[in-house]
């Protein structure tokens, strides 16, 4: 056990003291909702434990202790409620992918400590230096972050595992401990794995912007908050690998403070997401507390009832659509800044690729406004929907206290954004990196200024304070008006307005899912009793609209159906043939054997050829056989 | 203003990619092949080459007037659909148009260099010549693959002005003769289709 | 100093006087009697005079979000590039601010069209979610290449430059740009390509829809943040896309400026009377032509620096 404390670990100690501090609160208030109370608080705090000491460990086997306690104690953390339908097959996902993605972590570690996992970072990156094969280790960590942030292609657990987990621990898991992969990206890229090629930089763009799209249009099309606040998840994940991206290309490309930069907003954005998306959770589970449905189609009208968790939901909700004045909005537009300062790369290829990443990010942008004005105007405007969304009550006072200390975290990132940005150029100094605080803030705390030669400027507080002027101004000339005022119900053009003549969230999606239908591919059903004799008149229909991820079903089904087939096939030849199976087991032998012969010594094509002849061979002669 | 006129050509054509409707797109190959006489005519005077000019006005009166004009009557008289919308979905195209775009900018990059003058010309221009093969693959109807063929006679002929200063007056004839044939040809098939109908 | 205060008393004075103009030039065109261009006025004092009424199933979010729709919308105003040379400007805010802003404005008139609890509120919203959602990387695009053209991200100090040194070699990719912003203009603005603003027919409504049941002031509001809206986007297209007449002293160069602003008005008639309203689920080919245009400005500039 070593642990170490320098600016960047502090730093994400910070970030997972600012998610779990008012997630303490609210988690009390959630209790009396779990009936496995016990299993409940000893999990949770193990949880948050575990969390800090992924990020202050020193070392290779107390980064990895922590790391499989922190996967053990939220898949249990998600197993509290086991009745509810579909927690357990989401808990199995969710272990499943966990530990895949440590599997790729374990190989790394024993590759880059050499077998000694209780060497420091610094060591580490000695070892790394001289092995063979950096792109191997690279592709080791990306797939073992990668699998627990949520990126395409291997986000699909995401929109199941967090609306299986109780509300407090969804709030953590998608708040914080994603950012906990943000963290080893950080750790290990910029300490361990450094220098990187430029074709890295890249994929974690181009990972960054499909994520971002992927999960965004995903999101649109889901029915259950949670689901959707998930998929919110994923495009979040990939704005922040964005920002990581262009970190690391710039950094190749040799323009440290323009990396700097990038770096900045990845992390900014980091935090913001923690933020708004903890917030967001608390806000989605006070609904579910009070209405026991995980539905869209079932709330509305909830602002009436829960003003607190409205209020808050909807300061998220702006914040994580990247509208101004909010933190989400200045940690996307640093992120924008960045792919635009691009335009002094002389590299063909790059500038090819990044206007497909700004307009990625642009539309993007649109949709996740698109997104959140159905999940708040659905949820919380309105009639009420169901019979649970009318006898809703504000949550007990543990839970807003909750929402509105995360909701103070939101506002302090908005109005402290400075000194934040202090704290995260501090943490990059520290990691060798040139510090670019002066830069962006050339002139006070006022003026954000993009680091590039002629480079936007933002200034967030001017911002603020001249919206709220105005409004202000505006609402003092209303009063002074004393207009008179008269209560109605809906006009609508005379139509009848009731709960069920409203938009449902499925209709309000309508248009866009039609327009990406080519990507949704959804199953429609749609139900009608007509009258007979009458086609158009109908007493009761019913449409029913399901969008499976098109990942989930191309990708993960197709492994499963061969990893199946092939399971089978080895059944077969181990029940029934074993002396093919005895020639596969030496074959197999045979391969480790070559593989072993290739990775630790020099690479080259001629005994690769060879090998692959002897293995083809032998394969042919021993496993395959004649055909009778 | 030759990059105006440039920039407007490569619009007009990508504006005809989307349209559905015949007339319209005869109306955009109208103002493409005026676009690309104005830029004959502003490249002749630059250069003071008659020939150039000559070329230029011929290719107004003959491309953006008379050619549209007897498609229109042709259209008319054979009772051609004028609802012609494209086989690719406009989601597609939307991805396609920039797709095809970047990369032709890209394979167009090293031809490039060898050009003197300004040298993205070609790239603009190859790149007007995949589009207009896009318009004569995204229809079924006969009337836009005829549209996207002249359309590609325009992308050669504005390859021909901008990069080489000029072709030789004999073969800019010989490609207007080209085009009356294709006319002539045209004009011979529909005869055939409404023979059989 | 005084220069840009009354540069913004201006624009806010024309901004009812330009969607007169628009509806007075269609009318002209269609043999009818055309209104005043005062009409804007008339309606904004009559809906200050009446009484407002609230729908019983709407929230607080009635009563707030009309006053959110118009003040991003009018701090947007502050950030516009002078009108004349030498005018005080800020020249700062860049292009995602500006769209930010704007899309701030849209936030809350969707949600504005949602709380009623009418199924035309939500049936707008929808549309206008759809709609915006396309043609924010448009605009997005459009913009931020129009400003590395002119050398500056900040949109007032963009439209500074382009007045000063236009572009030459850059013509091409000013022009795509050029259309972009037009096509946004129109869809943003929900002129009839996209929406009719003078129908209230249940089929085409988009921006009518949101605000059926929204009265009195608060429609006056809404109705002052569309015409703002539509101030907002002509004078950046006149500052960033028509730049000349500014080295003119102020009282001519105002007079240019408002020239050119009644200019993209007469465009924006012209276009309405002359086309049909397109279906719903045509308007994403328009918008489609619009990010094309906006992507290959970009493109063009940036690969071949034309």
């Amino acid at each position: 056990m070593a642990f170490l404390f320098d600016p960047l670990s502090v730093l994400f100690v910070f970030l997972i003291l600012l998610g779990a501090v008012p997630n303490l609160f609210y988690s009390r208030g959630y209790l009396s909702h779990i009936e496995r109370r016990w299993h409940y608080r000893i999990h949770y705090f193990a949880f948050i434990l575990s969390m800090l000491g992924v990020v202050v460990a020193a070392n290779g086997v107390t980064f990895l202790l922590f790391w499989e306690l922190m996967s053990l104690t939220s898949w249990q953390l998600i197993l509290t409620e086991p009745e509810e339908e579909g927690t357990i097959p989401a808990a199995r996902f969710y272990f499943f992918m966990t530990h895949f993605g440590f599997v790729f972590l374990l190989l790394f570690f024993l590759i880059a400590t050499d077998g000694d996992l209780e060497i420091g970072f610094a060591q580490m990156h000695g070892i790394v230096a001289h092995f063979a094969y950096p792109s191997l280790l690279f592709f080791f960590l990306l797939l073992g972050f990668l699998s627990k942030a949520g990126a395409v292609p291997l986000h699909v657990w995401l929109p199941y595992a967090h609306p299986a987990a109780p509300s407090p621990v969804s709030a953590l898991m998608s708040g914080v401990m994603l950012k906990i992969a943000i963290y080893g990206m950080f750790r290990f890229f910029l300490d361990v794995l450094y220098p990187w090629p430029l074709e890295w930089g890249i994929l974690v763009l181009v990972v960054g912007a499909l994520s971002s799209l992927v999960g965004v249009l995903y999101a649109l099309s889901e029915h259950d908050i949670k689901a959707l606040l998930a998929n919110h998840s994923i495009e979040n994940i990939g704005i922040i690998l964005i920002g990581f991206g262009m970190g690391m290309i710039f950094d190749t490309l040799g323009l440290g403070i323009l990396s700097s930069f990038a770096f900045i907003a990845a992390l900014f954005h980091t935090f913001n997401h923690m933020s708004f998306k903890s917030l967001l959770f608390m806000g989605a589970g006070s609904v579910l507390h009070e209405t026991h449905t995980k539905n869209i189609e079932a709330y509305g009208g909830l602002i009436k009832a829960m003003p607190i968790t409205a209020w808050t939901f909807l300061l998220a909700a702006v914040s994580i659509s990247a509208l101004p004045p909010t933190n989400g909005f200045l940690s996307e537009w640093m992120i924008f800044q960045s792919l635009l300062s691009s335009n002094t790369i002389t590299d063909m290829s790059l500038k090819l690729a990044i206007p497909f990443a700004i307009f990625a990010l642009a539309l993007t942008g649109g949709l996740a406004i698109a997104c959140f004005v159905k999940a708040y105007g659905i949820t919380f405007l309105g009639l009420q929907r169901s019979a649970n969304a009318r006898h809703a009550h504000e949550v007990n006072p543990a839970m807003r206290l909750g929402m509105l200390a995360m909701a103070g975290v939101v506002l302090s990132l908005m109005l402290f954004a400075p000194s934040y940005i202090r704290l995260f150029d501090t943490a990059l100094v520290s990691l060798g990196r040139v510090g670019a605080y002066d830069a962006i803030f050339p002139e006070g705390i006022w003026h954000m200024h993009s680091v590039a030669i002629n480079g936007g400027v933002v200034s967030p507080l001017i911002l603020l304070a001249s919206l709220l002027a105005v409004t202000g101004l505006l609402l003092y000339a209303y009063r002074t008006l004393g207009v008179k005022e008269r209560l109605h119900r809906t006009w609508a053009c005379g139509y009848r307005t009731g709960p069920r003549t409203q938009y449902s969230a499925t209709g309000f999606a309508g248009p866009i899912r039609r327009f990406f239908s080519w990507l949704y591919r959804p199953q429609e059903h749609l139900h009608k009793e007509a009258i007979p004799g009458h086609e158009s008149k109908f007493t009761d229909s019913s449409y029913e609209v399901h969008v499976r991820p098109l990942f989930e079903r191309s990708l993960y089904d197709s492994v499963a159906r061969a990893a199946n087939w092939i399971s089978y096939w080895v059944y077969r030849l181990a029940h029934f043939e074993q002396t093919r199976y005895a020639a596969m087991i030496f074959n197999l032998t045979l391969m480790v054997l070559f593989s072993y012969r290739i990775f630790a010594h020099e690479f080259s094509w001629a005994t690769f050829a060879l090998e692959s002849v002897v293995m083809l061979i032998s394969i042919k002669v021993l496993i395959i056989g004649e055909k009778e | 203003m030759v990059d105006f006129l440039i920039g407007l050509f490569l619009a007009t054509l990508i504006t005809a990619l989307f349209t559905s409707r015949l007339y319209r797109l005869l109306f955009w190959y109208s103002l493409n092949s005026l676009t690309l006489g104005l830029l004959a005519l502003v490249i002749g005077a630059r250069l003071d080459d008659r020939a150039m000019l000559l070329t230029g006005a011929v290719t107004i009166l003959l491309k953006a007037l008379a050619i549209p004009y007897v498609l229109k009557v042709l259209s008319r008289r054979f009772g051609l659909s004028r609802q012609t919308p494209p086989g690719i979905k406009t989601q597609y195209a939307i991805m396609l148009v920039p797709a095809i775009l970047v990369f032709t900018f890209y394979l167009a990059e090293p031809i490039s260099h060898m050009v003197q003058g300004n040298a993205n010309y070609v790239a603009i221009s190859i790149s007007s010549l995949f589009l207009s093969l896009l318009l004569m693959i995204e229809h079924r109807n006969v009337a836009p693959k005829i549209v996207g063929f002249l359309s590609m006679e325009n992308a050669l002929f504005l390859l021909g002005t901008t990069a080489t200063g000029g072709m030789p007056m004999l073969v800019e004839l010989g490609i207007f003769f080209d085009l009356l044939m294709a006319i002539v040809v045209i004009n011979l098939l529909l005869y055939r289709e409404e023979a059989e109908l | 100093m005084i220069g840009y205060v009354a540069t913004i008393v201006l624009l806010l004075l024309l901004a009812p006087i330009l969607l007169s103009f628009i509806k007075a030039v269609k009318m002209w065109l269609l043999y009818k009697r055309p209104v005043s261009l005062l009409q804007g006025y008339r309606d904004f004092g009559k809906l200050l005079r009446k009484e407002t009424v609230v729908s019983e199933e709407a929230s607080a979010m009635t009563r707030i979000a009309p006053f959110w729709v118009l003040s991003p919308l009018l701090v947007a105003l502050f950030y516009l590039p002078p009108i004349a040379k030498g005018a005080y400007y800020v020249s700062f805010v860049d292009a995602f601010t500006l769209t930010g802003l704007l899309a701030l404005s849209t936030f809350f008139l969707m949600l504005l069209g949602l709380d009623s609890a009418s199924s035309f509120g939500g049936m707008g919203s929808s549309r206008e979610a759809f709609i915006s959602a396309l043609v924010e990387p448009a605009m997005i695009l459009t913009i931020f290449s129009v400003s590395m053209m002119a050398g500056d991200l900040g949109i007032g100090q963009a439209g500074v430059n382009l007045a000063e040194h236009f572009p030459r070699e850059h013509t091409a990719s000013f022009l795509f740009a050029a259309i972009s912003f037009f096509i946004l203009l129109i869809a943003e603005n929900g002129r009839i390509p996209v929406d009719n603003p003078e129908t209230h027919l249940e089929l085409t409504m988009v921006h009518e829809a949101m605000i059926l049941d929204i009265t009195g002031v608060y429609l006056a509001l809404i109705e002052t943040a569309a015409s703002v809206k539509f101030v907002i986007f002509a004078s950046l297209f006149a500052s960033l896309f028509l730049p000349f007449g500014m080295e003119e002293a102020w009282l001519p160069a105002a007079a240019i400026f408002v020239g050119k602003l009644f200019a993209v008005a007469l465009a924006v008639a012209l276009i309405e009377v002359n086309t049909a309203k397109l279906r719903l689920f045509k308007v994403p080919n328009l918008l489609g032509i619009a990010i094309v245009f906006a992507f290959l400005s970009l493109i063009t500039y940036y690969v071949l620096g034309a």
